[in-house]
């Protein structure tokens, strides 16, 4: 029998594809950000930066470096709670049951 | 069929603890970043004669730039506060104190406001000869004027 033969399955399987996503996403923008290392509250620029040629603004560093962990933050967070919400049924069945048997 | 049961709560519970730790993972690393202040560390190890890259201070505002070398026989410190002009008077405009020369010697004022590719702005060496000077009228670097390597460290906050 074909999973995805309904309209009903389809609709209901497609959120969750999408929040699955969202979460890989989150967790690569994570990866791609420039990684800037936090020390003594300060960002550091990586001592190769320094010692190159090419330009260094840190000021522009610091703001992609704060956009990407934004994005990730809420992507990553939005999406773990859509799977919670998801799951929620699966997750806490142990509970719903004992609350029922009370 | 128990079995198969434990193994799939298992699994869930494993998948949902896994996400859990990413997403605290993720937003624990995500606030430190965005709660950081405007502040930038980098450390420099340039041969004799070495420049550092050119570093771009943020435009409209002030910059307080301070640096120390910590190549032994030659430790210093020297601070400055400077702005980058406007587009139509293009220049890095600076006050500050110099690294002192002496052990118990009071530290110089240096002050000014240039383009010219190599005007020193500060020394961060106890012998004067590591400095930051300017790289273009926008950008400043770091120079080493000794005949030996130079270690040490710059931070900028804005």
């Amino acid at each position: 029998m074909e999973p995805f033969a309904k309209n009903g399955c389809r609709t209901r399987i497609w959120p969750i594809l999408i929040v699955w996503a969202a979460f890989a996403a989150g967790l690569l923008v994570q990866t791609i950000s420039p990684q800037l290392k936090v020390k003594n509250n300060k960002f550091v620029i990586p001592a190769a930066l320094m010692s190159g040629t090419s330009e260094i603004r840190p000021d522009e560093l610091i703001v992609q470096e704060r956009t990407m962990q934004a994005i990730s933050g809420i992507l990553t967070l939005g999406s773990a709670l859509g799977l919670a919400f998801h799951y929620r049924q699966v997750l806490f069945v142990r509970n719903m049951l004992k609350g029922e048997q009370k | 069929m128990k079995d198969h049961k434990w193994f799939h709560r298992f699994g869930i519970a494993a998948i949902a603890t896994m996400v859990a730790l990413l997403t605290a993972a993720v937003l624990v690393h995500a606030t430190q970043v965005i709660t950081t202040p405007n502040a930038a560390f980098s450390s420099f190890n340039l041969e004799a004669g070495g420049n550092s890259a050119p570093i771009t201070p943020v435009l409209g505002q002030s910059v307080l730039v301070m640096g120390a070398v910590t190549t032994l026989e030659d430790l210093g410190e020297g601070e400055v506060v400077l702005s980058r002009g406007p587009a139509d008077e293009q220049g890095l405009n600076w006050t500050g104190l110099e690294a002192p020369t002496a052990f118990n010697g009071g530290s110089g004022i240096t002050a000014g406001f240039n383009s010219t590719v190599g005007t020193h702005i500060v020394y961060l060496d106890f012998s004067h000869k590591v400095d930051v000077e300017i790289h273009s009228a926008t950008q400043i670097m770091v120079h080493n004027g000794t005949a030996a390597a130079a270690t040490g460290n710059v931070t900028l906050i804005w």
